[in-house]
């Protein structure tokens, strides 16, 4: 029997949290919400195993990425027209307006989703490599080429160096 | 200079209000498994039925015939893997029409509604999708997506962002059928959710038709999944 109460208060907390992930892997809030709704529905299925283990975290953000990354597969849902694409200006400090933080997620949308993918979880997740990889399922190797080939294309198309903090 | 991590925050910093309910999807997967065990249940009293009774027909000599011909159901992509349905918070209702039905309806219904023949609606098994490609007469091309079980908006006025840059517009119909349409430029796209849960995506290119005549397809309450 689910404890529907325990769920609704672990959810509250973290929704925000949830939300600007899902929002950073597919670049748009409406998408977001629904990876996040998916994220929260199988966490409801098994709210009774995953409330025991240490880190209930991971489950969801493991839901979100790969749900994520199925969804290119599929959908027209997501066919948005779009008259123009983003400028690709070089920017300075950080991205203080709005059009900065848009042009930032536009940049992030065009990298493939595994990559972007890798950039969410290490620099807005603050995971390791090898949590990264656990979440991934792949290999701490792949994670490491992946995040440097996803550095190297924001770098081109930005102009200028981005900077990584270690993590 | 660009610090990745400053940046990622920063950009999804200004979150819009959730649209999720957590009580509504609490409820859905409630009905989902309410479903699930209905339908087991179910099943397993139609298996005990045809045990029960097919041999009773093999020896009365008696031969099962259909009550009226079943229509053949075209598709496409048969070798597909089917993917699931567009993302919802609840479970996809299921259309009790058949196939070859469904889709001879809709293709009379499109016809009707663009004073054309048009080709015949075909089932992508890969996509879970009635759709056509209409390449009129005159000029142009129009193609149409029928979907089941797409989740009614909570607002209209949602699926039109003010900061969209593309030209957006959306109607609600008599039957509260809501109809987006974006201009691309060259070509109108217009999506339609129904009350049903029957969602459509309708690409034309515009010089076969105005905006209303548009709305006017997409808002025709005979393209439905639900008849």
């Amino acid at each position: 029997m689910v404890d529907v109460d325990e769920y609704r208060e672990y959810v509250a907390g973290r929704m925000d949290g949830w939300r600007r992930t899902a929002y950073l892997l597919c670049g748009d809030w409406h998408a977001a919400d629904d990876l996040v709704s998916i994220a929260l529905v199988k966490l409801y299925r098994h709210w009774g195993k995953v409330s025991t283990v240490e880190h209930p975290d991971a489950y969801v953000r493991q839901i979100l990425v790969r749900t994520m990354l199925n969804e290119r597969r599929r959908s027209w849902r997501r066919e948005h027209p779009v008259t123009t694409v983003p400028d690709r200006v070089a920017a300075a400090g950080g991205p203080e307006s709005v059009a900065d933080r848009q042009m930032f997620v536009a940049l992030l949308g065009e990298l493939p989703p595994r990559r972007r993918a890798v950039l969410v979880l290490r620099y807005f997740c603050d995971l390791s490599v090898e949590e990264t990889a656990a979440q991934l399922g792949c290999s701490t190797g792949t994670v490491k080429s992946q995040t440097a080939r996803a550095l190297d294309s924001l770098r081109t198309r930005l102009g200028g160096a981005v900077v990584v903090e270690e993590v | 200079m660009v610090h990745m991590s400053e940046w990622m925050r920063e950009a999804s910093s200004d979150a819009p209000p959730s649209g999720i309910s957590v009580d509504g999807l609490i409820a859905g997967e409630r009905r989902r498994r309410t479903r699930v065990r209905v339908g087991v249940g179910v099943g397993f009293v139609l298996v005990l039925s045809l045990v029960a009774f097919v041999p009773i027909f093999k020896g009365g000599g008696v031969s099962i015939q259909p009550a009226s011909p079943v229509l053949a159901c075209p598709t496409v992509d048969l070798k597909a893997t089917p993917e699931p349905g567009p993302q919802q918070s609840h479970p996809a209702p299921r259309p009790s029409e058949a196939c070859g039905a469904a889709a001879a309806r809709l293709t009379g219904v499109l016809s009707t509604a663009l004073r054309s023949d048009v080709p015949a609606f075909a089932w992508n098994t890969k996509r879970l999708q009635y759709e056509t490609l209409v390449e009129l007469p005159q000029g142009g091309k129009i193609q149409v997506r029928i979907i089941a079980g797409h989740e009614y908006p909570d607002r209209a006025s949602s699926q039109c962002p003010e900061d969209a840059d593309w030209d957006c517009s959306y109607t609600v119909t008599d039957d509260k059928t809501i109809v987006i349409v974006a201009d691309t430029g060259t070509t109108f796209q217009a999506e339609t959710y129904r009350k049903d849960g029957t969602g459509m995506l309708i690409l034309a290119t515009k010089e076969i038709m105005t905006r209303n005549q548009l709305v006017a397809v997409a808002g025709n309450p005979g393209l439905t999944l639900f008849p």
